[in-house]
């Protein structure tokens, strides 16, 4: 019986394929017009290659792909070449979609065409009412399960495990504990502070639901968290209530940004300092302390948030929006991170905002500043404009492992990260031990010195998308292998740090792929870390403590 | 690789037909095989060895079972001790490789859970390391299996030469996904078959008309469905507007990649089968069944529900029989109780309904609301479906039916999932689930204005597409 079913079955798809009623120009027109559709991409991207002679970027996957092969053949595993290999498909297959005409031309369109008529945002950005923007991991953070929930926490364990194959505890209160832990070993008291994001003070202007909200919103586990952390003795500065309390008198958000306005973060930068003389024993400035003062500017910007909605450049729907900012000055001159301060300040883009003049909103105005000048003393600070949970605890911990010591003389590390983070951030156990002062394996150039050297390149580091993440410029980690100047060896590993995304978009450099000959001109990182460290960086993991270059590429 | 990615439709897709059409018709099952392997080991290269595995163990076996120099089998005549032996490696072999790499981790975790709740907690094994689960590989195990099978039973000759058959394991229109198509239904195909403007356009029109239903309705349904199902708690209202999102996301997306797969299978010359049939118009489980996944049911029914006596050996066999059948294609879909709960519902009420004499109890109703009905029974065991664990289902059982306590963070969820966009993506979802023709129907005879509309819902899709970034098929990880 089943197969006389079968065959009827068959039989009636070949029997209604064969009855397909078209006329001739319907098909030519049909076939044609697909094929022009489908060919449109690869031969804009031929076109273009011709024009600027050289390779279509479409068959950049082929030496990749045979270097691979290749030069990893004989010492890698056969995992490791296939991940090396699904990296740079991976890789491929995002560039190809960047680069192509249809996405340069017709993303922006598009974009504008559903943001304006049909209120809808993308993948990063929901709309809110007016010309509110939210950014989408905020929202996730508070609808979504608790950061302490184990399912959530094994959900997060398995995206890692992609990369890494292996298990990994990500427990944002074992790994706040943890460090905690070891700053009391040098004799250092923690503050956490866990910065609002925009939902958690303004759900009215994203729900109807919410008229006016006197009570924060929070994340199901934030509530245990907290009184985990306390019963611990870490202590916990949470502007939330201030901040709520503050919203009637002055915005605490940008509208068309992810972070708060200069007012709330001054207001929370007081409010810290306040909490610090309360709570911690840091002893008085002798009478020749620094002499600290405001200063008033306007800025106007365009929020992080637009930029990541990716609309047309002369798009009218989200203008502008202009703040004030109160940038310190310290004896007459601005101000200036301290390494000796006895406090130390770890902070993420909310610290940055008003700080560094690469996020578009002022300098010398930010959340160490102001900190700085309530606490009435220098203050010492490592920022990283993303990545809370980790990325500055990595730098601190990288600096101890090459034998600088900065926790040398500090009372107090504040710790500041988005709220958001609790979630989606990556809480691995860093160690924080100083080491000796040890001279590193891997090639830097003398300090205030340029090298041009070629090099193979073994690996590099994550590469955000971009429109995906809250920033528009990224530094990307690459190792390097066979290091030669001139023609001679000068070293057989390099770590360097360089551009990876510009403005919104990939640099050169980013293109490149695993096993492919680079020229670069390298300088100490040292000699340029005051002006980059700040910026979001992604690193290899492995060589987190080797000492780093800083490259530029050469075509 | 997705059908609906850039990578496919602007650099695979034109590649593929271009190579197929300027090489020599000998060799076009080899290119089409290669082709395959790209497509399949652009996600991760180390499986296609996987599957090359499973392509080999079945061509030899059926080499073995068909016996060469002998008359072709006949259904009726007795199998020798080395037939069935090459016909049991086939099975175990393919039911092996489905089994640990689909079902190791759930074994391990289960096995866990166990010991831990017997008081042995040192027994735990606590692996560091998780099995990856190839794509794909519950569809094409099915199918090269199935090859044995036909040969064995004499419905199918075997297949001389590798790379046809090999061509037929691996053909990229519907290796990840399906629809499953057995030996018997290609293999007259794979020795000779047309190539003519007319299935080319066809197969242009049923790719389109996938592209745009992927795009325009399953993933705007999608995500009303993942913003409500993933959050903590959810309003009644929401969680019901979230079951029937996703009611709609799995029938768009996973009839779409169908569409897609039978376009494609005719643009090289290929005819595959139907393999939905308006499912939500159902009007009892039974006939869901008969709608949704025919290829799979048929599948099923062929090859475990007949063998385990089907309807042949008395009243009570006959529901165990339907009952089982449906927990192991529950289990199928997925390492995970949930999938076996989704199954077992769907067994309970087929079992129940061969009571009834394969209509619903609610038969005596309008044929609009046994429609409804259906629909929201299908929807309610979509939530086992959706829904991450046990728990989590439960939970959101209650959601619906107003039992939990959403904490006010939920009312946030308004906000998105009641975006203009969604709405009318979901509106526009339900009217051509129930009444718009289906695309077999729809492409039969193709006009001018008919053109025009393939082209808009084309470009249209596309124009989306440029603003995702990612958009996988559900059913990919099946």
């Amino acid at each position: 019986m089943s197969t006389k079913i079968q065959s009827s079955r068959e039989e009636t798809a070949k029997r209604e394929v064969g009855i397909t009623s078209i006329g001739v120009f319907e098909k030519w027109t049909l076939v044609t017009g697909f094929l022009l559709m489908i060919l449109s991409v690869p031969l804009w991207n031929h076109l273009q290659a011709l024009q600027k002679r050289s390779l279509p970027s479409c068959y950049r996957i082929v030496p990749a792909a045979w270097d691979t092969f290749t030069q990893n053949a004989s010492s890698k595993s056969i995992q490791a070449i296939n991940r090396n290999l699904m990296d740079n498909i991976k890789k491929y297959e995002k560039e190809i979609e960047e680069e192509s005409f249809l996405t340069l031309t017709f993303l922006p369109q598009t974009q504008y065409f559903l943001t304006r008529f049909f209120h809808l945002g993308n993948e990063k950005v929901y709309l809110g009412h007016g010309d509110w923007l939210y950014y989408r991991p905020g929202i996730d953070y508070l609808v979504g399960a608790g950061f302490l929930n184990h399912n959530l926490r094994d959900k997060n364990r398995h995206n890692v495990d992609l990369k890494q194959d292996i298990v990994i505890q990500s427990d944002p209160l074992q790994i706040i504990l943890e460090f905690k832990h070891q700053l009391e070993s040098r004799d250092i008291q923690l503050v956490v502070m866990p910065t609002p994001v925009k939902p958690m003070i303004y759900p009215e202007n994203f729900s109807n639901r919410f008229h006016s909200n006197d009570v924060a919103l929070q994340n199901a586990s934030f509530d245990h968290w907290i009184e985990a952390l306390k019963k611990s003795g870490v202590f916990v500065f949470d502007a939330t209530h201030s901040m709520l309390s503050e919203k009637n008198t002055s915005e605490q958000f940008l509208h068309t940004d992810s972070h708060w306005t200069p007012q709330a973060m001054e207001n929370s930068a007081e409010l810290l300092s306040r909490f610090i003389f309360e709570n911690t024993p840091l002893p008085p400035l002798h009478d020749t302390s620094p002499r600290f003062a405001h200063k008033q500017r306007s800025i106007t910007h365009r929020g992080d948030i637009v930029a990541m909605l990716k609309l047309p450049e002369d798009q009218k729907i989200y203008s502008p929006e202009t703040v004030s900012i109160h940038p310190v000055v310290v004896n007459e001159s601005p101000w200036k991170s301290d390494p000796t301060s006895d406090v130390l300040l770890l902070g993420d883009s909310f610290s940055n905002i008003y700080s560094h003049e690469g996020m578009g909103w002022g300098q010398f105005a930010g959340f160490p500043e102001q900190l700085s000048f309530y606490l009435k003393r220098p203050i010492d600070t490592m920022i990283r404009n993303d990545a809370g949970a980790f990325a500055t605890r990595q730098m601190l911990s990288s600096e101890l492992a090459q034998g600088n010591d900065r926790l040398k003389g500090k009372r107090v590390v504040i710790w500041e990260f988005a709220a958001r983070e609790l979630s989606i951030g990556y809480w691995k156990s860093i160690p924080m031990e100083l080491h000796q002062n040890s001279e590193s394996h891997f090639f830097v150039p003398k300090s205030g010195q340029s090298l041009t050297i070629t090099a193979k390149i073994e690996d590099w580091s994550t590469i955000p998308t971009p429109g995906s993440v809250p920033y528009k410029d990224h530094i990307m980690a690459m190792h390097l292998t066979s290091v030669e100047s001139d023609g001679k060896r000068v070293g057989d590993h390099a770590l360097v740090y360089l551009w990876s995304m510009r403005d919104q978009k990939l640099t050169e450099v980013s293109h490149l792929s695993k096993g492919m000959t680079v020229h670069l001109k390298l300088h100490a990182w040292s000699d340029v870390e005051e002006l980059y460290s700040s910026y979001n960086r992604s690193e290899l993991n492995d060589l987190a403590m080797e000492e780093a270059c800083w490259g530029e590429w050469i075509r | 690789m997705v059908f609906s990615s850039h990578i496919f439709l602007f650099y695979f897709l034109p590649l593929s037909l271009i190579t197929y059409y300027v090489s020599p018709r000998r060799t076009r099952h080899f290119i089409l095989t290669l082709l395959s392997y790209l497509f399949y080991g652009w996600s991760n290269p180390l499986f296609v060895l996987l599957m090359l595995a499973s392509t080999l163990i079945d061509y030899i076996a059926g080499l073995v079972i068909a016996n060469p120099g002998n008359p072709p089998l006949q259904p009726d005549t007795p199998r020798s001790r080395l037939q069935k032996m090459a016909l049991i490696i086939s099975i175990c072999s393919n039911l092996g490789i489905l089994g640990f790499f689909k079902y190791f981790n759930f074994a391990t975790e289960n096995y866990d859970a166990v010991v831990l709740w017997l008081g042995f907690p040192d027994m735990k094994l606590d692996l560091l390391y998780r099995i990856t689960l190839p794509l794909g590989i519950s569809f094409y195990t099915f199918q090269s299996m199935s090859y044995t099978i036909d040969i064995y039973r004499g419905e199918a000759k075997p297949v001389r030469n590798f790379i046809n058959f090999s061509c037929y394991v691996a053909m990229f229109p519907q290796l990840v996904a399906g629809p499953i198509i057995r030996f018997r239904e290609v293999s007259d195909q794979l020795l000779f078959r047309t190539h003519t403007l007319e299935k080319m356009a066809r197969g242009i029109a049923f790719f389109g008309l996938g592209l745009g239903k992927k795009i325009l309705l399953a993933n705007p349904c999608g995500k009303i469905a993942d913003s409500c199902f993933d959050a903590l708690g959810v309003y009644a209202m929401d969680a019901w507007y979230g079951a029937f999102a996703y009611a709609f996301q799995i029938y768009f997306d996973f009839s779409a990649y169908s569409d897609m797969a039978i376009g494609l299978g005719l643009m090289f010359g290929f005819v595959f089968t139907k393999n939905f049939d308006s499912p939500y118009c159902s009007k009892s489980i039974t006939d869901f069944w008969r709608r949704w996944h025919i290829s799979l049911s048929t599948w099923l029914r062929d090859n475990l529900y007949l063998p385990l006596g089907g309807n042949r050996k008395g009243e009570s066999r006959t529901y165990f029989n339907l009952f089982v059948v449906m927990l192991l294609g529950g289990f199928w879909h997925g390492a995970s109780w949930n999938f076996i709960a989704w199954g077992t519902v769907h067994g309970i009420f087929l079992a129940l309904e061969r009571v009834y004499g394969k209509k619903s109890f609610y038969k005596a109703l309008p044929a609009g609301l046994q429609i409804a009905i259906t629909f929201f029974i299908v929807t309610l065991a979509w939530v086992f479906f959706r829904t991450s664990d046990l728990t989590h289902a439960l939970d959101y059982f209650q959601s619906m039916f107003g039992l939990s306590n959403p904490p006010n963070e939920s009312q946030l969820l308004s906000g998105l999932i009641y975006q203009p966009y969604y709405v009318l993506s979901f509106a526009a979802a339900a009217i051509i689930a129930w009444s718009s023709p289906q695309t077999w129907d729809f492409t039969r005879s193709i006009t001018w204005p008919k053109i025009a509309w393939i082209f808009t819902v084309m470009i249209l899709a596309i124009l989306i597409l440029t603003t995702q970034s990612f958009n996988p098929f559900i059913y990919f990880i099946f």
